[in-house]
């Protein structure tokens, strides 16, 4: 039979001040735990959703991102055709045909340059890409200089308003509007004129994708162009995937390295985390030895009570959990942005404290029940050995008056 | 009022216990022999380190005896596994300490409901039990106070409820006059005996107190682990005293 409960969470509250730095250590380890993976979920978040799983894109063989690419306008003609491309409400080829390139720009902070993706989108592109939307100003007109800003990226950069001019290479742009797309890394973009950004920047007939919507099922029309990049030669220069996959493979690389370098951070923190909750737990059994050799004397096995102190080490972490959460809420929403290494381009994101953990608690809260499970283990590690030295106390021993 | 039955409810057989400390053998309890009666009230006397306490602690099934035999309520502890001899306290024995060894964090109610969950007994059946011993050391309206909350004198009659509300046939009590004034002293000294004398406990007191002593039927007194006198009381203190 157990000890009960009552006995290990009111134990807490007896030693306060031991207690509230036991708590405070593993909560300081959850906010910052939580902020990391808050971190890489919204950069994953901002990368991962940018696609569109009913698009498929095209890119050179063995690009790993559109800016190592370069489709030809020919192979890219070739592919518009097929029925494995759907079609619009107008007639036209859901089908857009987009160059990339980075252009570097000064910070209005002056603290250095950031890289920015500017992007040749095609009068079709606002139909593949379902989500961009104009916020502010006014479309870029074609034929002309003109450009729109991603709404994540005219936060971060004072100097990006509707009016404003800059410079890049030889070349002047001006800002006209400032679009959304349900904060994903589109909204890190500036967009122009794809005919204008190939006079501007040379390229030919060369562009660095083709996005279209698949005709039906989007994994069927896949398996489909598969076939026939394969088998045309014409088209051997390049393949093709979902949208989707993509832009989830572009969030990977960065979100596994804050993800693991948080991990290497927590795990740190988190041996502090745990001196401190075993520091407590064993001041508390040193300090009630004669309450467990009362309880060994009325029955209660040795057992019950290392269950009794496991316990009250696990409501210690609680608390502790608790507290980080609520304080790691603050940091939900907050706006930042880093170089994503996939691409080197600035993208704008925020914090998700509300988010999930990609591949293993994706839904969500996902987050803070990973950084309770974590405050959980913390405290039953260190509650381990305090516990064990509680239940092998001799009862006779327990008992002597100090 | 209840006197001593004829069965002997501890049967000790030259019962030896020996320490070891820093490689020394110490002779705690040197081939005790004993019976002592269901029904009666024992107190064991003696100076520091004559063996009292490890006397009452071998009958409680707290240690074990090095030697010898130690039959209790009809069973050998000497064949009992540390498990068994901790279900065997739960279901025979109570101790109450001098230091009353209360809970902090539990109200008196709870200190008296703790051993009861080691028994097979319903919520219902715990609260009626708690109610009760509580009522009898005359405590009930207190029932909801911690231990903080309590006189010394309230603390110990609340740690004898707790040993009570099993209704053990052996209650062992070691100096639990002790951390007491004199008036509380009396209090609990007329609990134990009403309960000896009531309800037919077997009560076994360690105490350097003659006048606690004097409230037991039966002196025993160790030296040096011998047992060097055995004196059978006839005029027993009386009951008297108001309970607060």
């Amino acid at each position: 039979m157990a000890v009960p409960l009552a006995y290990s969470y009111r134990s807490v509250a007896v030693r306060k001040g031991s207690s509230a730095m036991a708590v405070f250590g593993i909560a300081l380890v959850v906010v910052v735990f939580v902020v990391l993976l808050a971190l890489a979920e919204g950069f994953r978040r901002a990368v991962a959703t940018s696609g569109s799983p009913r698009n498929l894109i095209i890119l050179r063989k063995g690009a790993d991102a559109e800016m190592q690419s370069q489709v030809r306008r020919e192979a890219a003609r070739i592919i518009e055709e097929l029925p494995v491309v759907a079609t619009g409400g107008s007639g036209e080829k859901v089908f857009s045909l987009e160059c990339l390139t980075l252009i570097n720009l000064p910070r209005a902070d002056g603290s250095g340059d950031s890289y920015i993706n500017l992007r040749g989108a095609s009068p079709t592109s606002l139909d593949v890409h379902e989500g961009v939307r104009l916020r502010e100003g006014r479309w870029f007109r074609w034929g002309t200089n003109e450009v729109v800003v991603g709404a994540a990226l005219a936060r971060r950069l004072d100097n990006f308003k509707i009016g404003h001019e800059f410079v890049s290479g030889r070349h002047l742009f001006e800002i006209v509007g400032i679009f959304e797309s349900d904060g994903n890394s589109f909204e890190s973009e500036i967009w122009m004129d794809a005919n204008i950004f190939i006079s501007t920047f040379n390229r030919g007939d060369v562009y660095q994708s083709a996005i279209f919507r698949a005709s039906g099922s989007p994994a069927e029309a896949l398996e489909s162009l598969k076939k026939i990049l394969d088998d045309d030669p014409r088209l051997q220069s390049v393949m093709v995937q979902n949208e989707k996959a993509y832009y989830k493979k572009q969030s990977e690389l960065m979100a596994s390295v804050i993800t693991i370098l948080g991990g290497i951070l927590t795990f740190i923190m988190a041996i502090g985390g745990i001196v401190g909750a075993m520091n407590t737990m064993y001041a508390a059994v040193a300090q009630r030895k004669r309450e467990i050799g009362c309880m060994l004397s009325m029955g209660f096995t040795p057992e019950s009570i290392w269950i009794a102190f496991i316990v009250e080490s696990l409501c210690l972490a609680s608390v502790g959990a608790m507290i980080g959460c609520v304080l790691s809420l603050v940091f939900n929403g907050i706006k930042t942005g880093t170089t994503n290494w996939a691409t080197f381009s600035e993208t704008a994101f925020e914090f998700r404290v509300l988010g999930g953990v990609s591949g293993l608690a994706e839904f969500p809260g996902g987050i803070l029940v990973v950084s309770s499970i974590l405050a959980l283990s913390m405290g039953f590690i260190g509650g381990f050995l305090p516990a064990l030295q509680a239940s092998r106390l001799k009862v006779v021993e327990a008992l002597r008056r100090a | 009022m209840a006197e001593p039955t004829s069965e002997p409810i501890i049967q000790l057989r030259d019962t030896t216990k020996i320490y070891y400390k820093g490689g020394e053998e110490i002779l705690t309890l040197d081939h005790v022999s004993l019976d002592i009666m269901e029904g009666d009230f024992v107190a064991l006397m003696g100076p520091s380190g004559s063996g009292k306490t490890t006397l009452l602690n071998l009958i409680g099934g707290l240690d074990s005896p090095t030697g010898g035999q130690l039959v209790v309520c009809g069973q050998d502890l000497g064949e009992l596994s540390p498990r068994e001899l901790a279900q065997w306290r739960a279901n025979h024995v109570s101790f109450i300490f001098q230091s009353f060894n209360l809970l902090p964090v539990l109200t008196a109610f709870q200190n008296v409901e703790l051993p009861l969950t080691l028994l097979p007994l319903s919520r219902a059946e715990r609260r009626q039990h708690v109610e009760t011993a509580l009522k009898i050391v005359g405590l009930a309206e207190r029932m909801h106070h911690r231990p903080d909350e309590l006189s010394g004198g309230q603390e110990q009659r609340v740690a004898i409820a707790r040993a009570l509300a099993c209704d053990p046939k052996l209650l062992l009590a070691d100096e639990p006059t002790g951390d007491l004034d004199a008036h509380s002293a009396q209090e609990v000294m007329n609990l134990l005996t009403s309960l000896n004398q009531e309800h037919g406990k077997t009560i076994i007191v360690v105490t350097h107190d003659p006048k606690v002593a004097g409230c037991a039927r039966r002196q025993l007194h160790l030296e040096k682990g011998v047992l060097a006198l055995d004196k059978r009381s006839t005029d027993r203190h009386p009951v008297a005293g108001p309970r607060a």
